[in-house]
């Protein structure tokens, strides 16, 4: 049973489609587990299209022909039905991973490129085109745990298989999680099963060498201003 | 004679049902005629919703470019809406706010510095956000939310309707309104919050 969900800020900004790529994909990540605030979004998309209803509206430099002219020479294919159909019949059963998982992960949680650190900790970064924010799934194995680290800035984790715990609580999955900059934790797997948590972190994770911790501000400043 | 004024210009053209029924007919008969009405309607709104991300130097070319692509994908998707699950209006606002998503990453500096191509392995809004929700609701349920929120919505203070609309239709974040708002952040929660619970959504707050 999921325990911890996205708060309302988190949810509005989904449901309004402004929330950053990587965040966005942790939150629908946990709507794969949690109906609750699926319903939340459904109720927000539809407050969402209320106001669009209500826009002024702006016409357009081009006309319904010609509109018309797009579609009719778009190829055939792309005109057909099949490719959306699959798309929207493919029903992930509960059990496997979020579906935009299984597109990044190409269905084979194997093919990606795992880095370990320690014993029982690796991860894979992937790039969903969101450089302000490092993302990644991670695998702690039963009974092991992540070696102890601060963040430089929040991070969201949310448990996609097997189960942690912290200083704080037990999470399972579809458990999201916010930890804020400056907090130290040592996340433990639970003795029996592998756990798997996807992750985005705003900043990276703090060094301890003076000369990146010099060098980090400047990094991040320029990717912000990029 | 009252049947041709009727068909030319149906007694209430803000009804919901007539869109629903409209998309019907793009779907079953790919019904030009219907898709056109749509257009007229929907494309100057999906225009103008795009055009409030003020903040990008190319809004003009992005909001012309958003309500064609919107327009084209409600064409080649339209046999896909579910009228049990969803009203056109919101079906089409969901396929509006998912390219604009991609649209806004394909025009911004930092994708372009990324140096990466859009292709099918690229990630997009549609893999994300859902443009219809499955299970969760029927549409009764939802035409029951969306009467609430209109029955409410004049009942709202202006400053939270002023919240609100930039962030469902600016498509600023939450921490993008303070900014632009200068309050803080707590304060834009606090609205968004305030609205919801007299909207009575069945929100946790």
């Amino acid at each position: 049973m999921t325990k911890y969900h996205p708060d309302t800020r988190f949810i509005s900004d989904f449901a309004a489609g402004s929330l950053p790529m990587s965040q966005a994909l942790c939150v629908s990540a946990h709507l794969h587990y949690c109906n609750e605030c699926k319903q939340k979004v459904v109720q927000l998309t539809d407050l969402g299209s209320t106001f669009f209803d209500k826009i002024t509206p702006m016409s357009l430099n081009s006309d319904f022909s010609s509109l018309m002219d797009r579609i009719d020479s778009l190829p055939k294919e792309m005109d057909d039905d099949s490719n959306v159909d699959i798309a929207l019949t493919s029903n992930v059963s509960p059990s496997s991973l979020p579906s935009a998982l299984n597109k990044i992960t190409n269905n084979s949680l194997d093919s990606l490129n795992w880095r370990k650190i320690g014993k029982y900790f690796s991860y894979s970064e992937f790039n969903i085109g969101d450089p302000l924010r490092k993302t990644s799934l991670f695998n702690i194995k039963a009974g092991g745990n992540v070696p102890k680290h601060v963040h430089e800035g929040d991070e969201i984790t949310v448990v996609l298989k097997g189960s942690f715990s912290d200083q704080d609580d037990h999470y399972q999955a579809g458990d999201f999680i916010v930890r804020t900059s400056g907090e130290v934790h040592t996340p433990v797997a639970a003795q029996d099963e592998d756990c798997l948590c996807l992750s985005t972190l705003d900043a990276p994770i703090k060094m301890t060498n003076w000369f990146y911790r010099l060098l980090l501000p400047f990094v991040r400043r320029t990717a912000q201003t990029a | 004679m009252l049947q041709l004024m009727q068909q030319k210009e149906p007694s209430n053209s803000k009804d919901p049902a007539r869109w629903n029924g409209l998309l019907l007919a793009v779907a079953k008969d790919k019904d030009r005629a219907a898709f056109q009405h749509l257009f007229e309607h929907f494309a100057p709104l999906i225009k103008s919703y795009a055009f409030k991300v003020t903040e990008l130097s190319k809004a003009e070319i992005l909001a012309e470019e958003l309500a064609q692509e919107t327009m084209i994908k409600v064409w080649m998707k339209a046999h896909t809406f579910l009228p049990d699950k969803s009203s056109a209006g919101t079906w089409i606002f969901t396929i509006a706010r998912n390219t604009r998503i991609d649209l806004i990453r394909k025009y911004s500096k930092q994708w372009e510095a990324s140096n990466n191509e859009f292709d099918e392995s690229t990630l997009t809004a549609d893999d994300i956000w859902p443009d219809q929700n499955d299970d969760v609701y029927k549409q009764i349920e939802t035409s029951h939310i969306k009467k609430k929120i209109l029955e409410s919505i004049n009942e709202l203070p202006l400053e939270q309707i002023a919240v609100i609309k930039i962030i469902f239709l600016e498509g600023l974040t939450h921490s993008e309104a303070a900014s632009q708002l200068k309050l803080p952040l707590g304060t834009i929660k606090s609205r968004v919050r305030l609205a919801l619970q007299k909207l009575k959504l069945s929100i946790d707050v």
